[in-house]
């Protein structure tokens, strides 16, 4: 008994936001995919999203939003009970069954691909602004992104020195991968002006010594969550091998958010500007500086 | 009343639990609905009209996503738990459980593989590939898999099951290790895709999902119901059943060939979930004692009730997100388990 | 086809081989209905052997088997076993049924559905023969291993019962886990099924057992029979010591008045 008044108390709050806003004509919009939710808000539909995936952590408005869960593990009935009127997803949306199911609920269901470049974060702001109607926002986000991609090119330069940079992805010290072509760290490393340290393989490899010495990172990228797995800096440090690389010897770390870093999504250019930045430090002054003369 | 429910009420008391899950299960979810909504949901179509109203959209929910779901699970449950008793039979162990001749294991290779090298190629034919590609990539390595156990075990044309448990646990830790390099090449992508299969999920049941399961579980099944007495004489030995008239490798082959069915077509369409086809016989041989003839139909009925309830837990703790079925049923079963054999000790 | 196959469960020149060492060679014996053989030799003698090969078990690789003048592969498993019983030497069953459902289980060759009276009526009586009635409830689990080798004995007793003409019982060391009462019971037993048309085989140990209770006696050596007859002619002390290797005095027996074999 009392699981079916924790049940009622539950589709009661579900129902509340929509008895609420009915007069309006708003939308309830349930995002699945970290970048999907940042473009739903980035073209100023932010307040009709009712509930996220766990993957969306960003903007900070999303963070009390109800959860469907991880966006590879969805559930038909909990997406359906959030009364959704346009469900907008990633291409990694999962199992496949549910979302066949999703797409025949007749709930208008928009796909944005995922890929790991600068096109391919304009294909996915194009298709999302065309489905919510806003196309002129998606164009201005657009056009924003390709200025200061351009800019980011410019300032790179071709007579740059690229360092060799690692990237990590760590949870917990058991399970450190390393990245290898093909991966969006790989894009973002040479975005940024970096070359990737590794070579030889797609996708992510478990972290050896052996293959730490071979690589020989001049910079170890690694995204926020995975260095808090090992204990911050110093914990990357301790595991064996990584004081004997270049990277090691000089302390040359760069953090940076999951999300921001991998996503793909409207902040790509902040992601690129400030791996760019922190890749090269003799260029960052210069950096700052034309970056307040320009906006 | 004790002896009514040891005794001929244990066939009517199991088939109450199931309904009273599947009537429960119905009614929670992320979406609630009362009893009353379900029962003038389900009467609707009957003719049937109850005093109390309900939205055309729960109806549209219930016929489509909750019926199957709850549907499948009673099939995947009673699936799990026939063919974990009549292995339980053949190899004269109660502690034998499906997963031993290379059901669960072969279809994990099989679906994995799908999952990893199939997702390069797959993907160009049909955007929607994997619904059908990886239910029937596992179904056949689980068959593959069975047979070559059974093929291993052979010997001047005899079956030998201490050969087969061998042959199968070989296989199985090679299997584990085709999965592992899987894993070991997989993206990140396909690697969480790996882990919420090898969880499973009663997600996204359709109709026709219910219809194969249904036919590939029943008639199975219905061909174990009438091996019952077979399957009593066998415990007593391979040589004394021959002794009493017994075809003993036709058996043998014809129990291993419906396990397989059984067991490959749940694990094809909702993934792995351990725990049920060892618990549920054992459950009711606790109850009933080992007579096959009440034990086979009521460790089906526990089977799919036991399913059932996993279900519920998993599709309500974390709303409106879910648990893996796979966790639900090991976390909560493994200790309820262990209580029942403390209590229980001396009795198997 | 004579009377005399009509009637009996023979071997015929039946020669079992396993990797290539032989376990029976060239071996021919015939148990009539109505009779009691007891079967004796040396451990690894092939006793066993011989028992399989005649329960249909175990193929022979050259020879053959037939009952009632039919090769054993002409019959069919169930017809078999409506004729033909097996105690085995020990029993694995490792599940707690109830005693007086592992005596059913004898009948499972001669029911269709669900057992009738008559069937349950034969049960009981089997297990009163055994000596076991008082154990019917009992999870069979708990039992002693004696008690256990006496479930299976009203077990195959269920499954002969309640058949007419010839029918024949392969025991394989029947008593061997009986106290002293219970050995000479179970004998006196299988001496009561002869006198109802069953010929019994047992595979035995104790010479003076069956020197008792045997019509007939077959004695094996490395896989050959090496003497065979009434207990009077084959139970003579160089016959005894050819087949077992030991020195024996046979003397007679107070009362009944067959041999008893004292060993030296």
């Amino acid at each position: 008994m009392k699981w079916m008044r924790w049940g009622g108390w539950l589709a009661a709050l579900s129902f509340f936001p929509m008895i609420a806003v009915s007069a309006e004509k708003r939308e309830r919009i349930v995002a699945i995919g970290g970048p999907v939710t940042e473009i739903v808000f980035a073209l100023g539909r932010g307040s009709e999203v009712v509930a996220v995936d766990s993957s969306s952590v960003y903007p900070e408005a999303v963070t009390k939003l109800p959860q469907v869960g991880y966006q590879r593990s969805l559930s038909t009935e909990g997406v359906l009970s959030l009364r959704p009127t346009r469900i907008v997803a990633s291409t990694e949306a999962g199992p496949p069954q549910v979302v066949a199911q999703l797409k025949a609920s007749g709930i208008p269901y928009v796909e944005a691909p995922a890929q790991h470049s600068v096109e391919g974060a304009r294909v996915k702001i194009t298709v999302l602004a065309k489905a919510l109607d806003r196309e002129a926002e998606g164009r201005a986000l657009c056009a924003e992104l390709d200025r200061r991609m351009a800019r980011v090119k410019a300032l790179l330069g071709a007579n740059l020195v690229r360092p060799k940079v690692l990237f990590v992805y760590a949870r917990g010290a058991g399970t450190m991968n390393i990245a290898g072509a093909d991966t969006a760290a790989d894009a973002m490393i040479a975005l940024a002006g970096g070359v990737n340290a590794v070579s030889g393989y797609d996708g992510y490899k478990p972290m050896t010594p052996e293959a730490l010495a071979a690589a020989a990172p001049e910079v170890i990228l690694i995204p926020n969550r995975g260095l808090e797995s090992l204990g911050g800096v110093d914990g990357l440090f301790r595991q064996p091998g990584v004081s004997l690389t270049p990277a090691g010897r000089n302390r040359r770390i760069v953090a940076l958010d999951d999300l921001l870093l991998l996503g793909f999504g409207p902040r790509l250019a902040d992601a690129v500007e400030q791996l760019a930045g922190a890749l090269h430090p003799a260029l960052a002054e210069r950096w700052v500086g034309e970056k307040t003369a320009g906006d | 009343m004790k002896s009514f429910f040891h005794g001929n009420g244990a066939l009517p008391v199991s088939v109450a639990l199931v309904l009273a899950i599947g009537l429960t299960s119905l009614s929670l979810g992320a979406v609630h609905m009362s009893l009353g909504q379900v029962g003038a949901i389900l009467g609707q179509p009957l003719g049937i009209r109850l005093p109390v109203s309900y939205e055309a959209g729960d109806a549209a929910l219930l016929w489509t996503i909750r019926m199957p779901r709850v549907l499948c699970g009673v099939f995947v449950g009673a699936g799990l738990a026939l063919g974990g008793a009549v292995l339980q039979g053949l190899f004269r162990n109660p502690l034998a459980d499906p997963t031993l001749i290379g059901v669960s294991s072969g279809a994990a290779l099989s679906s994995v593989s799908c999952l990893v090298v199939g997702d390069a190629f797959l993907r160009r034919v049909s955007p929607d590939w994997n619904l059908f590609a990886v239910p029937l990539a596992s179904f056949a390595g689980g068959f593959l898999l069975v047979s070559l156990v059974w093929r291993l075990s052979r010997q001047e044309g005899c079956t030998q099951v201490s050969t087969m448990l061998l042959a199968g646990i070989a296989l199985n830790s090679l299997c584990g290790a085709g999965i592992g390099i899987l894993t070991f090449v997989a993206n990140d992508a396909q690697l969480r895709n790996i882990t919420f299969w090898s969880l499973g999920s009663l997600g996204g049941m359709t109709w026709s999902m219910v219809g194969i399961l249904g036919i590939f579980t029943l008639v199975p099944a219905l061909y174990l119901l009438r091996q019952a007495r077979a399957l009593n004489v066998l415990l007593l030995g391979e040589a004394e059943a021959g002794h009493l008239g017994i075809d003993v490798e036709s058996l043998k082959r014809r129990i291993v060939l419906s396990a397989a069915l059984i067991v490959g077509v749940a694990v094809s369409f909702v993934g792995i979930i351990g725990f049920v086809g060892l618990v549920a016989p054992h459950l009711v041989r606790l109850w009933l004692g080992p007579d096959y003839r009440r034990l086979l139909p009521c460790a089906a009925l526990i089977g799919a009730a036991l399913i059932g309830a996993a279900d519920l837990v998993a599709r309500l703790v974390v709303v409106p997100a879910e648990l893996p079925i796979g966790v639900v049923t090991a976390l909560l079963g493994a200790p309820f388990f262990l209580w029942i054999l403390r209590r229980e000790r001396g009795g198997l | 086809m004579n009377h005399r196959e009509e009637n009996s469960l023979c071997l015929e020149n039946a020669t079992v081989a396993v990797g290539g060492k032989c376990l029976l060679e060239k071996v021919s014996c015939r148990l009539a209905a109505g009779e009691m053989l007891a079967v004796l030799g040396a451990n690894g003698a092939g006793k066993s052997t011989l028992l399989k090969t005649l329960a249909g078990e175990r193929i022979p690789n050259a020879g053959e088997v037939r009952l009632r003048g039919r090769p054993m592969g002409d019959w069919a498993p169930i017809e078999l076993a409506r004729q033909r019983a097996v105690l085995p030497q020990s029993s694995s069953l490792a599940f707690p049924f109830a005693v007086e459902e592992v005596v059913m289980m004898g009948r499972a060759p001669h029911v269709a559905g669900v057992e009738s009276e008559r069937d349950r009526k034969l049960a009981r009586e089997a297990m009163r023969q055994a000596d076991i009635a008082h154990l019917a409830r009992r999870n069979y689990l708990t039992l002693s291993g004696g008690e256990q080798q006496r479930v299976h004995w009203a077990r195959v007793l269920a499954q002969l019962a309640g058949t007419e003409g010839s029918r024949f019982l392969l025991l394989d060391e029947p008593v061997s886990s009986l106290d002293m009462t219970h050995q000479h019971r179970c004998l006196e037993l299988a001496r009561q099924l002869t006198r109802q048309g069953v010929g019994v085989l047992a595979v035995l140990h104790d010479l003076n057992l069956a020197a008792m209770y045997a019509d007939r006696v077959l004695l094996l050596r490395a896989g050959k029979p090496s003497a065979e007859g009434t207990p009077e002619s084959v139970f003579t002390p160089e016959k005894i010591e050819w087949t077992f290797d030991c020195r024996v005095r046979v003397e007679r027996h107070p009362t009944r008045h067959c041999p008893l074999i004292v060993a030296l």
